[in-house]
């Protein structure tokens, strides 16, 4: 007997059950999700990301941000996510596969060197300080061990009495020279990118607290889908 | 399988008996080509890897450093040494090591050298436009397939040139039966392509969407960490360690056994705990996880059994040690990755530098020592030239080893440190970032001692090759300047 | 076959794999399948840890909103559209309006929840316009709480007719059933009027 053949289907039998379990069965059930209708708001979740986003994801991409900041928010009991204030989800569940549906490519990462950035656009809203911490981290978190990202700003000489540009960064009014740091393209993008990180809405899979269920806290309950969604749309539980 | 005629072989196709016996020097012979250039282009990545692996630890004790070139940011470093020690040197170190293998247990030349070295062109090709898109920014954004797409195709087509290759020599071996490595041999030619191309056309041709691509990432990773270098570096040791030690390997079955297991429950993929993913796939991932005990152990007790009590004079074989310390980080870095699978454990060690550093002890404690060591048996028998300094060849070893260990136990330690203290919500996150610097800054050190040895690894192997030039062109020079039979 | 000590592949003994490794393979797989009982979640794609079922993630859904609004619109159309119409604003002079309706969006739903349940006849003022002889049958016997609790929570919450008070739930529902056990006969204006927020 030759026993080749046997080493081919023994492969192949292996590869094949690994292939179905971790490829196939999850593409079924998670990889053909569509947006789900927001109640209250009506808005449907999650959003496409408008353009300038979009680049700045490529701009995240390319240079590796992925590699120390994690987009992904571990539920309730892994570690102190939710007290680290990381999760902005009122639910023991954080981060779901919905989150991702116009992420490309999805950037989990898987370490936290710095910050998880999931929530990164409600945190931090204001655009000049994400800006100055790019260019120099040091400006805005004393100690951090974030590298500065120079290449994405331009340096722009100011002539005597030139007042600095409103989008400058960085204003230097020095004895020899002055000169102001403006973002170039990349920078703008990917702030737009960070701002466009956020996932709080309240969707099937991640039910809220009981807290927030009581009858008299309605009015100000957080955003709820419809259930619409609880009727699973991919594959139902049995 | 014992050195007499094995019933099957009267039987085999092509009549072995007719034809004379193909001596090892003759298989030596018909490998020389391609597998040097095999083994020189994998010594070259992997001093490549070292010098992206510096830049990027630099920047843990300055981070200033070197911050106004976008091509040097650590984002791009720091994939750009992963994948040149993963797919510049792991791979072709391997596939050079399972080519003379396969050549070896057949008993048959290597089948179509053309193949190969047309298959390693495309191959070194892919991976330097890959490393210099990482490098320029054109990473792809899935960790462990960075390499954007223009570098992955010919990267395809290079391993279906050499693959190929070791298939027809497979077929066409004169021994038949087949000794336990060749199991573990034929199956990881099988799995990369498989593997490759889904993880490419899924990921990179044509994305799924969404959180899909993580799940299809992380299976990807885990088939090519675990099962692909798995088989390989097994396979590799389950031949070297009996042929050097010249004792039979303890179990034939226990080697079969520790196959199945591994192909069954290694390939499950890692998707940790917590993950934005149904339940039920980090909870497979864990069962899965926890099994690859079964194999681990098994390759514990076999190569413990073989050694046992063995004293032998190869016992300072340089090959031979490479090759068990190597053994040794399998085990180590195993029990490592099931622990870590935990879920108690996970919540800990998840996203720290324990991760990176048993990471590391698989792809280059386990996997780089073992290709090391063959590489280091084999090299001297393709050239037929011994070493001209065994001792350079024994300082590779000992700053290898030195490096793996001075690299991962830091990180180990410091991301169960870093772990538990970002466990505590009372530690602000900044201070558990610069808690770590120690410990980074103390793996820097591995990471030297590891290029060091990296350069005397390709000084090692470039000495040999001018020795054997130095020596062919004397022969040719005689031959042309006498008499063809002074020669003999 | 004659060879050089150098040259012999190597050989593999046939002793046989141990048995406590058998052993704690099997131990082993038997522990995952309770690992996966208990943390898989029962295959299902929507539930995350740390839930450990569809149930309990189900349980957990708010109950706020709890009826189902889709279930509610289908409800209303099939039993009340036809006089209210679809559009919410009733017939002047003779079915009352609920969008804009004072009545439906009562802070309190418990008027609202006895007229559907137990119907209401004679005269009624609604957003200003008089209504003569109303008579709303009773449906205490053709809808479950359930779908009243959807019904009315579509009705009360439905912003395409300006309405934005809260949600009905099944267990307000029944608590007024079983309070109207006494009342066989439909609710007059002046008799709901006359009951507080609470009763």
């Amino acid at each position: 007997m030759n026993p080749g053949p046997l080493v081919f289907l023994a492969t192949f039998f292996a590869l094949a059950t690994s292939w179905l379990g971790f490829v196939v069965m999850p593409q079924l059930q998670i990889g053909r999700q569509q947006q789900v209708e927001i109640k209250d708001t009506g808005e449907m979740y999650p959003a496409r990301r408008p353009g300038l986003a979009k680049q700045g994801e490529e701009v995240y991409r390319a240079n590796g941000c992925y590699y120390c900041h994690s987009q992904q928010v571990r539920p309730l009991g892994f570690g102190t996510d939710v007290a680290r204030g990381w999760g902005a989800r009122p639910s023991p569940v954080q981060s779901v596969a919905q989150d991702y549906l116009y992420d490309q490519p999805v950037m989990l990462g898987s370490q936290r060197v710095g910050p998880d950035l999931t929530n990164i656009g409600l945190r931090q809203t204001n655009e000049v300080w994400l800006l100055s911490h790019l260019y120099n981290p040091q400006l805005t978190s004393k100690g951090s061990t974030m590298p500065p990202y120079p290449f994405l700003f331009m340096k722009s000489k100011l002539a005597l009495g030139e007042k600095p540009s409103p989008n400058a960064v960085f204003v230097v009014n020095g004895p020899k020279e002055n000169y102001e740091i403006l973002p170039t393209d990349k920078a703008k993008a990917l702030v737009a990118y960070l701002g466009s990180l956020h996932s709080e809405a309240i969707v099937f899979e991640t039910p809220p607290f009981p807290s927030t269920n009581a009858p008299a806290a309605s009015t100000n309950a957080p955003v709820i889908a419809t259930a619409t969604n609880s009727v699973p749309t991919n594959s139902p539980a049995k | 399988m014992s050195a007499t005629i094995s019933p099957s072989q009267s039987i085999s196709t092509g009549s072995p008996q007719a034809v004379p016996e193909i001596s090892a020097a003759e298989i030596d012979a018909s490998c020389r080509a391609p597998v040097m250039l095999l083994f020189l282009s994998a010594a070259g990545w992997v001093l490549a890897s070292s010098f992206f692996g510096i830049i990027a630890s630099l920047k843990f004790h300055k981070p200033v450093m070197l911050a106004d070139y976008s091509w040097l940011t650590y984002g791009r470093v720091h994939p750009a040494a992963s994948n040149a020690l993963v797919y510049g040197f792991g791979l072709q170190a391997g596939l050079g090591v399972l080519l003379w293998l396969v050549a070896h247990l057949g008993r048959t030349k290597l089948a179509s050298a053309p193949l190969v070295i047309a298959g390693w062109l495309f191959w070194n090709v892919g991976v330097t436009l890959g490393i210099l898109g990482i490098i320029g920014g054109d990473s792809t954004g899935y960790e462990m397939l960075e390499l954007p797409r223009y570098a992955s195709v010919p990267m395809f087509f290079g391993y279906l040139g050499i693959g190929l290759a070791g298939m027809l020599t497979f077929h066409q071996r004169r021994e038949r039966e087949l000794y336990i490595s060749q199991w573990f041999l034929l199956a990881a030619l099988f799995w990369f392509p498989w593997i490759y191309s889904s993880a490419n056309l899924l990921l990179v041709a044509k994305p799924v969407r969404g959180v899909m691509q993580a799940v299809i990432d992380a299976w990807y990773a885990n088939n090519l960490t675990t099962v692909w270098f798995g088989l390989v570096g097994l396979g590799a040791a389950f031949y070297l360690i009996p042929k050097i030690t010249k004792r039979p390997l303890a179990s034939h079955y226990l080697g079969l056994f520790t196959f199945w297991t591994l192909i069954i429950f290694g390939s499950w993929s890692r998707v940790p705990a917590g993950a934005p993913v149904p339940a039920w796939l980090p909870a497979l991932s864990t069962f899965a996880a926890v099994l690859t005990l079964v194999p681990i152990l098994a390759v514990a007790v076999n190569v413990k059994q073989t050694l046992c009590g063995y004293s032998g004079s190869e016992g300072c074989n340089p090959a031979l040690k490479f090759i068990a310390f190597g053994m040794a980080a399998y085990v180590l870095s195993g029990l490592m990755s099931v622990g870590a699978s935990l879920g108690r454990v996970s919540k800990i060690t998840n996203f720290t530098w324990f991760v990176p550093a048993q990471m590391q002890l698989v792809i280059y404690g386990f996997f780089a020592m073992t290709m090391f060591g063959a590489i280091y048996y084999i090299v001297p028998k393709l050239t037929q030239r011994e070493f001209c300094k065994p001792k350079m060849v024994a300082a590779h070893f000992w700053l290898a080893m030195l490096g793996i260990v001075l690299y991962a136990a830091p990180l180990a330690i410091g991301g169960v440190k870093q772990g538990l203290a970002l466990n505590d919500a009372k530690t602000p996150f900044l201070d558990v970032v610069t808690g770590t610097l120690p410990f980074l800054r103390a793996s820097t050190t591995g990471d030297l001692l590891m290029a060091v040895g990296h350069l005397i690894f390709l000084m090692n192997l470039a000495g040999l090759l001018v020795k054997l030039g130095h020596a062919s062109y004397k022969t040719a020079m005689s031959l042309n300047t006498k008499a063809a039979g002074v020669a003999s | 076959m004659p060879r050089t000590t150098d040259e012999a592949e190597p050989t593999a003994n046939r002793s046989v794999v141990p048995i406590w490794l058998i052993i704690l393979l099997t131990l082993l797989a038997y522990w995952g399948m309770l690992y996966l009982n208990t943390h898989g979640g029962g295959f299902s794609s929507k539930v995350y840890a740390p839930y450990g079922s569809f149930a309990l993630v189900d349980d957990a859904q708010p109950h706020v909103i709890g009826p189902n609004p889709k279930q509610g619109l289908k409800i209303f159309t099939a039993n009340c559209a036809v006089c209210h119409q679809a559009t919410g604003f009733g017939v002047p002079g003779q079915f009352p309006p609920l969008a804009g309706s004072e009545w439906v969006q009562a802070a309190a739903a418990n008027r609202l929840e006895r007229i559907l349940l137990s119907g209401l006849q004679g005269p009624v003022e609604v957003k200003q316009q008089q209504f003569g002889a109303v008579q709303m049958p009773p449906w205490r016997d053709l809808l479950k709480d359930e779908d009243i609790a959807a019904v009315l929570t579509f009705v009360r919450g439905n912003k395409d007719w300006g309405n934005s008070a809260g949600p009905v739930t099944v267990e307000q529902v029944k608590a007024i059933r079983a309070k109207i056990a006494t009342h066989p006969d439909p609710f007059t204006a002046e008799e709901l009027q006359k009951l507080s927020d609470d009763e």
